[in-house]
């Protein structure tokens, strides 16, 4: 028995210690210090993403997808576009970060990088976003590129060149939002003094600044940026081949940038006698670090430039002789005949489509659950499928008589708003077809696809059809009278045109030249490129406006800003035009909205009667015109100031103290 | 408030005159606080801050499992009772002991017969003491995990005599769940019509649609369903059957133990041909204990723990699902059919209708198998030298959850009238969602963990004249393997432990410690030595005063292996979403796409500096008092560094080691219990614990200087002060302006703390306390027993604590259409109205950030008192139960969460949220021990 158990505590121990090395009988088992090396991962290096070319590719490839679309909602106000800040819309979207916060004037400097409280983040915060981190990015795989083994040193240069432009971008999207930047020239390591801002010579040499560069610095290290992508003989002027590179960055997109960049820059926001406006308290920063420049050149040049003007003039120049020297690969997208359908078509196309010769940048769609973002959907992530129904963009009645008649006239309906309308003028026919791109108005025929709309007549009048037999136009959709069209369409294209985001496009870019040259006083060059960009939708030179002195360069400005307004808005355009030429009085007046009524063929009185009761017959209206009072903006009642012009940056980011400092006023 | 005091000072006072936890104070020579690898002093010597309850304490309550029995029965540990159904996961009281000490985690150790284990599905039954370790010397041994200090669970092992057999049965009723109440359907469309019009828009309903939500005729149309009682019968059941046996013999102590636990909710309606829904949960816990000799010097433990769980619930919604959407959904949101007999839902609430949920998605079943499993050799090593053992512990445990869905959708949908009112020949019935009438099955892992430790010791004891010697050197490395990725953690400690004691009145220990880890990699050891001292001044039954007086301290410097993130030494590129394809496409990943943070070089372990005075008195042989003081620091706190870094850069994350906190605070601790006669005995116990802490260092960029958290509490609750409601437009022109969005009257005005003229983030103050975890704690109880009838009732409450009132529904009404409370209605502004008592804002539609964001409305300082346990029981006389061979019975009736004072009436104040309530129960049951 005793025998029996000596045994039994061998055999005891011997289990203990087996089964103890097997505690973990599958994996390896180490003791002491080896027992507790690191967990196994699947770890991502910089050496790993630069050991292919592919994972390189993959890299810059995620980078682009952080450039502005105006449509994303990194860039949104609580997915309501900015353009709703501007005089083309107004946004009746109650939730939304434009009526919310902006409208009553309660932006304030605490706000930025948060997602619905500024029209551009400094800093990330809350689904906004701000440029650095694609700055970052683009930096790394400049530095890093040239490690990749399996890639040859051309597309290393065409792709490096592709990262330098994407930056430019980003720079200049904030150069408009903000004024003079940190320049980042490049990716900071761990250790490195963070707080210590970044700026060093705008030519890659001269001193080390801390804090924001000046407007003019910055400007000329974007231009910089451009310059190396013209210089860059890899990257080709156009991408030759759309079904394998469309949507990447091209040498003309660089020489577009550089007229679009001093363009900006020579505007009167930056470039005038006088700043935009004053500090009330001048900025106070630590010794050393940022107390060297005066921080109101960061949001002004110090003087007005004429000559920056002429710097605009030849990039452009420059643009349109290269252009041509490559066999001119951007184009005007050009109307298949001379219909107002064709017109329509042809300009759709050039704001909208994807491979056409219109767009010199073009940012693709975020992921939205369809492949890549290739089409724009009803209900889908991207804005402004999701909130137009609310009326998160719904158009004013100063959009609408920007456009002109169909004669190349410049409209003149206003005289019968708020009348019994005698002259039975039909304010919705015969105009610019790009009216009926951008906004939905009662019209009679209608020789498009229209399946939301069935194939009816657009009888968009109090009491249609249309709008008693559609949720949404009871929903604020069609708030002030006229419904959202422009990207939304009718609600069915959505599914059938592969979308792009145009972010510079050819016709900007003739009317950017038209400015400059009417900026430089050679008008009737200005009046030929503006014409070039109305003949598209079949419109006459806007010389047939006799009653207009187009040698007066304000006369000639303004109908170059209206011009645009046609054509660009709600393409992140008009907003910055208002804000380019610090157009206070037109952010201080009320907008307006509009009640079609159907005149009664009998009495002439208003009436409510749909077309489907009205025997085929086209009726008559009545047009009541009264200010917009859902939503007011704080400066319609006296409240502006010039502070709005830029954004204020996070103050949470100027208390670390490394030299930013606030915008003027905020 | 004031009922709070006066509870907090009537128990004092109740306890200092006269009275009693237990029904016999703890002998403090037979119990020993156990510090872990079976290092045990005697209570009496211990110089360590720690408190113990036993089974016969435990007892008291109708716990549906372990750690609910703990609410108020330990000095120091602070249990708080949570929400939700009984047979979830972790379901049980959150604990904490000695408050928040970090920024990191604040979480206890819980180690049931030495091994980290889960105490969620551990039955009172099994239980024979547990034990709470507060301050550096009682966690001294436990590494890492043990840093904020440990609860350690004993279960019962076998005893005297050849062979018993205990036998128990509990029936509990669970009624009354604690819900806020909510208006009818008229109510909320008037309300409805009131928020639009404070925000100065037209009515939604018409005084004739209004009519109809009141007088019902028209429930299709104008529903008004009272969604509780739809949805809940508001009765549970809970049962508890028990069954152990127990002996011993010359070389084998067994216990073994067969525990049933069942459960059941109060979902109404729930079976249906196919499946049945209702809220279910059954346990059982087949536990075998047992201690072998194996030989004169060896000893064996074997203690193995099977856990075997199915639970039940509608598909796709548990338990707190339902409830939030009772909750959330109006009265007259939609019926609960429509005519067409299609379940009642919108496009706003989608497929919201718990009633549908709970009888037309199918069921969902879970089946958890566990098996904890330890066994610990001891070998006497007198032929080395006298006094030596050498151990040797292997525990090897493990869980797997697999979920099974018999899960169908059902078609949701409404009707409205498209023409005039009334007219049921225009009518619009929109109906969403496709109708499946098969249930589909689908199963799946839902939860997986390994965890295994092997400990080595060698054990030195000796007495000699005065002298005492304990020495013991310690070898433990643990593992644990949790699902999925970056979850593998391996720890191991090297220990060396001493103790000198001198005339049994001087007691010195020491323990150095080496703990490693892989969580912290490459930083993986830490050296952290203990020290404490007690001295024993006086012990003697039979003093007339006092028979025993012991004052202990100690001190250590201890270390936490925590990182806020795994692998962050590392560099590490990862994807996000969204992604620019260039064709020819790729497989849409997007790997690597952007450093996620910067990686660590520079590391050092949170450290804490942790000290403790305590005294240990017996008075006049009935009455135990403890009084505890601690101050603790912590050191190196790793915090997120972003404000250390521009955003300029591009930011990736940094960290940095830079927090500081300091935790302090008293425990003292009262227990009475005597014996008057043979038959009646007097028990009756007092807790009471006060504990703060501040934040020393933090990597911060206030705007204001009164927005640095330095100086502020761990979680201390920020927002602005209010100041009142905007009376008018003129009140509001000739304030501030608000900048969170535009003010309407009823809208809450607030106090400009800059005065800038404005009222913005910056004039966010920090004030009331933090949100987790009360400052002030107290429990009272008190028994008696009178020839085998007796009595015991158990308080416990809190104070000191600031949580954010945004339930939905309750607080967060009307906006986003959410349901509206009673509560919230009568204290609302209205417009029209005299609101000078007026305590929340206006009605709104609207997302008003100006009302829904921090301030002193929202965050509200709490206090309560709950009456936890109730019981009264009667002994059956010996005489009788000697005829059938029964050594002991008891027949009880027990009662839970009846009582409520508490500053906050219109919900549960521990259990503010949409969670599944919790009930108050009635438990009846009956023990016998053959």
């Amino acid at each position: 028995m005793k025998h029996i158990k000596k045994n039994a505590l061998i055999w005891l121990i011997t289990l203990f210690i087996g089964s103890s090395v097997m505690i973990s009988c599958v994996d390896d088992f180490g003791v002491g210090d080896a027992f507790l090396e690191k967990q196994p991962g699947v770890d991502v290096t910089l050496d790993t993403i630069f050991s292919k070319a592919q994972y390189a590719e993959m890299f810059l490839w995620e980078t682009y997808k952080y450039m502005n679309n105006g449509h994303s909602t990194y860039n949104c106000m609580n997915s309501v576009m900015v353009e709703a800040l501007s005089d083309v819309v107004h946004s009746a979207l109650g939730w939304g970060g434009v009526a919310s916060t902006y409208y009553p004037g309660m932006h304030s400097e605490a706000g930025n990088g948060n997602w619905i409280r500024d029209k551009f983040a400094f800093i990330d915060g809350s689904g906004r976003k701000g440029i650095w981190d694609t700055v970052r990015r683009c930096w790394i795989f400049i530095e890093n590129i040239d490690r990749v083994p399996d890639m040859d040193n051309a597309k290393k240069s065409r792709l490096k060149a592709e990262a330098k432009l994407l930056m430019a971008t980003r720079y200049y999207d904030a150069l408009c939002n903000f004024g003079g930047l940190p320049l980042v020239d490049h990716a900071s390591q761990t250790g490195e003094d963070y707080k210590g801002g970044y700026l060093s010579a705008v030519n890659g040499e001269g001193e080390f600044v801390a804090g924001r560069a000046t407007v003019e610095q910055t400007a000329i290290f974007i231009d910089n940026l451009l310059q190396q992508v013209i210089d860059e003989p890899a990257i080709p002027f156009a991408v030759s081949n759309y079904t394998s590179e469309g949507g990447r960055l091209t040498k003309g997109g660089a020489y577009g940038m550089r007229a679009r960049l001093w363009w900006y820059v020579a505007s009167p926001l930056f470039n005038s006698e006088q700043p935009y406006r004053q500090y009330d308290e001048t900025p106070v920063f630590p010794v050393g670090l940022g107390d060297d420049v005066d921080p109101l050149l960061r949001v002004w040049l110090g003087s007005y430039k004429p000559e920056l003007w002429d710097k605009c003039v030849q990039a452009c120049k420059a643009f349109f002789d290269a252009n041509a020297a490559a066999g001119t690969p951007y184009a005007l997208v050009q109307p298949q005949g001379t219909t107002e359908g064709d017109y329509r078509r042809a300009y759709r196309s050039a704001y909208y489509a994807r491979e056409t010769t219109e767009k010199i940048i073009e940012v693709r769609g975020e992921n939205n659950g369809n492949s890549d973002g290739e089409y724009l959907r009803e209900w889908g992530s991207n804005v402004p499928g999701n909130v137009s129904h609310s009326g998160a963009h719904a158009p004013t009645v100063e959009w609408f008589n920007m456009f002109p008649w169909a004669d190349g006239k410049n409209y003149d309906g206003q005289r019968v708003y708020n009348t019994a309308n005698n002259e039975n003028l039909d304010v919705f026919a015969g105009r610019d077809p790009r009216l009926y791109e951008s906004m939905l108005v009662p019209q009679k025929r209608v020789d498009e696809k229209w399946n939301t709309y069935q194939n009816k007549t657009i009888d968009c009048w109090i009491g249609g059809d249309l709008i008693t037999g559609n949720w949404w136009f009871t929903s604020g959709y069609i708030s002030h009278g006229f419904g959202e069209f422009k990207f939304v369409l009718d609600y069915h294209d959505y599914a059938d045109e592969r979308y792009v985001w145009g972010y510079l496009r050819i016709a900007d870019l003739h009317l950017i030249y038209a400015e400059a040259l009417a900026q430089t006083g050679a008008n009737e060059a200005a009046i030929q490129e503006l014409d070039k960009v109305r003949a598209r939708v079949g419109l006459p030179s806007l010389k047939v406006n006799t009653q207009l002195n187009l040698s007066n360069k304000d006369v000639l400005i303004n109908e170059i800003l209206r011009e645009r307004a046609c054509e660009l808005a709600m393409e992140n355009s008009r907003l910055y035009d208002l804000i380019r030429y610090k157009k206070q009085d037109i952010f201080c007046s009320p907008l307006h909205r509009m009640n079609i009524y159907a005149k009664d063929a009998q009495t002439g009185e208003k009436t409510t009667i749909p077309f489907s009761q009205m025997n085929g017959v086209w009726p008559n209206f009545i047009y009541e015109v009264e200010e917009i009072t859902s939503y007011p903006r704080a400066w319609w009642t006296g409240n502006w100031d010039d502070k709005w012009l830029l954004s204020p940056i996070g103050r949470s980011e100027i208390n670390k103290d490394y030299g930013l400092s606030q915008n003027p006023g905020w | 408030m004031n009922i709070y005091k006066s509870i907090l000072i009537l128990s004092v006072l109740f306890v200092t005159t006269s009275v009693y936890g237990q029904q016999a104070l703890f002998d403090k020579d037979s119990i020993k606080a156990d510090l872990g690898f079976g290092i045990e002093q005697k209570l009496q010597n211990t110089s360590a801050a720690v408190s113990i309850i036993t089974q016969e304490e435990l007892k008291q309550t109708a716990a549906i499992n372990l750690a609910e029995a703990l609410y108020g029965r330990l000095l120091g540990l602070t249990a708080l009772k949570n929400g939700g159904f009984s047979g979830d996961a972790n379901y049980g009281p959150s604990l904490n002991v000695r408050g928040l000490q970090t920024l990191s985690e604040n979480n206890l150790l819980i180690l049931v017969d030495g091994v980290k284990r889960p105490i969620d599905r551990l039955s009172v039954d099994e239980v024979e003491s547990v034990m709470v370790l507060k301050d550096a010397a009682a966690v001294a041994l436990l590494g890492y995990q043990g840093v904020n200090g440990a609860l350690l669970i004993k279960t019962k092992r076998g005893g005297q005599g050849n062979l018993n057999v205990d036998v128990s049965y509990d029936h509990k009723f669970t009624f009354d769940p604690q819900m806020a109440d909510f208006v009818d359907a008229e109510t909320y469309a008037k309300s409805m019509n009131e928020a639009r019009f404070n925000d100065g828009l037209a009515a939604a309903y018409t005084e004739k649609e209004l009519a109809l939500f009141k007088n019902g005729s028209d429930p299709f149309f104008y529903p008004n369903v009272n969604w509780k009682e739809e949805a809940l019968t508001n009765v549970g059941s809970e049962d508890r059957l028990n069954m152990a046996i127990h002996g011993s013999n010359k070389s084998l102590r067994y216990f073994t133990m067969m525990n049933y636990t069942g459960s059941k909710g109060m979902f109404k309606d729930t079976k249906q041909p196919d499946f049945d829904s209702q809220l279910k949960y059954s346990k059982a816990n087949i536990r075998a204990n047992l201690d072998f000799a194996v030989t004169p010097t060896t000893n064996m433990v074997v203690n193995v723990l099977a856990n075997f769980i199915e639970t039940n619930e509608p598909s796709s919604s548990n338990a707190n699902d339902i409830i939030y959407q009772i909750y959330r959904l109006p009265a007259s949101a939609f019926p609960i059919k429509t005519p067409d007999d299609v379940w009642g839902g919108d496009q706003n609430y989608t497929n919201a209708n718990p009633v549908a949920r709970i009888q037309d998605s199918g069921r969902e079943k879970t089946h958890h198998r566990a098996l904890y499993a330890d066994a610990k050799l001891t070998q006497k090593l007198d032929f080395v030298t006298n006094g030596l053992t050498a151990s040797v512990r292997l525990a090897y445990d493990n869980y797997s959850r697999i979920n099974e869905e018999h899960n169908k959708s059902f078609q949701y949908g409404y009707v409205e009238y498209a023409g005039e009112l009334g007219d049921t020949s225009k009518v619009n019935s929109v109906v969403y969602g496709d109708k499946v009438n098969n249930l589909t099955y689908n199963k799946w892992l839902g939860n997986q963990w390994r965890a295994a430790q092997f400990a080595l010791s060698l054990d030195y004891q000796k007495s000699f004249a005065d002298n005492d010697i304990q020495a013991s050197l310690i070898y433990n490395t643990e593992s644990e393997v949790g699902m999925g990725r970056y979850n593998t953690f391996y720890r191991s400690n090297v220990m060396g432990y001493m103790h000198y004691g001198l005339k049994q009145k001087l007691m010195l220990d020491l323990v150095l410690a080496a703990n490693g880890s892989n969580r912290s990699y490459p930083e993986k050891w830490a050296f952290s030595p203990t020290f404490s001292v007690a001295y024993i001044f006086a012990n003697n039954k039979e003093h007339s005063v006092l028979n025993y007086g012991k004052v202990r301290t100690s001190a250590g410097i201890q270390h936490s292996d925590y990182v806020p993130m795994n692998g962050i030494w590392l560099e590490n590129y990862a994807g996000s979403h969204g992604n620019i394809v260039f064709k020819p496409s790729y497989d849409g990943n997007n790997w690597g796409s952007a450093l996620t943070h910067y990686p660590l070089t520079s590391f050092a372990l949170e450290t804490a500096y942790k000290y403790n005075l305590g005294v240990d008195l017996r008075i006049l042989g009935s009455v135990d008092v403890t009084a505890d003081a601690y101050y603790n620091r912590r050191d190196n706190i790793m915090l997120k560094a972003n404000d250390l870094n521009s955003w300029v850069v591009g930011r990736p994350d940094l960290y940095a080691t830079q927090g500081k906190v300091e935790s302090y605070g008293i425990e003292l601790g009262l227990n009475y219990a005597k014996r008057f006669g043979k038959d009646f005995l007097l028990h009756s116990a007092a807790y009471l614990t006060l504990g703060s802490n501040q934040i020393v260092d933090y990597i911060e960029m206030p705007t204001e200087e009164y927005q640095s958290l330095v100086g502020q509490r761990v979680g201390q609750s920020r927002g602005l002060e209010a100041v009142g409601f905007f009376k008018d437009e003129a009140d509001i022109a000739n304030s501030p302006e608000q900048q969170f969005s535009q003010v309407r009257p009823g809208d809450i005005k607030y106090k400009d703390q800059n005065n800038d003229k404005v009222i913005n983030e910056d004039d966010e103050i920090f004030f009331g306390y933090g949100g987790s975890i009360p400052e002030t704690n107290f429990a009272f109880n008190l028994g008696a027993e009178y020839k085998g009838v007796g009595f015991n009732v158990q308080f416990q409450g809190a104070a000191g604590i600031t949580k954010y009132l945004g339930t939905v529904g309750v607080w967060d009404c009307v906006k986003g259409n959410n349901n509206l409370s009673t509560h919230y209605l009568a204290n609302a502004w209205r417009p029209n109205s005299d609101n000078a008592s007026a305590i929340y804002p206006r009605l709104t539609t609207q997302d008003n950030q100006n009302n829904y964001r921090g301030n002193t409305i929202w965050n509200k300082n709490l206090n309560w008192t709950k009456l936890r346990n109730i019981e009264v029981y009667y002994r059956l006389p010996e005489s009788w139960m000697k005829k059938i061979f029964v050594s002991d019975a008891k027949i009880f009736v027990q009662g839970e969460n009846l009582l409520t004072f508490s500053n906050m009436k219109v919900m549960d104040p521990e259990v503010l949220g949409t969670s599944y309530p919790v009930m108050k129960g009635i438990n009846i049951g009956a023990s016998f021990k053959f």
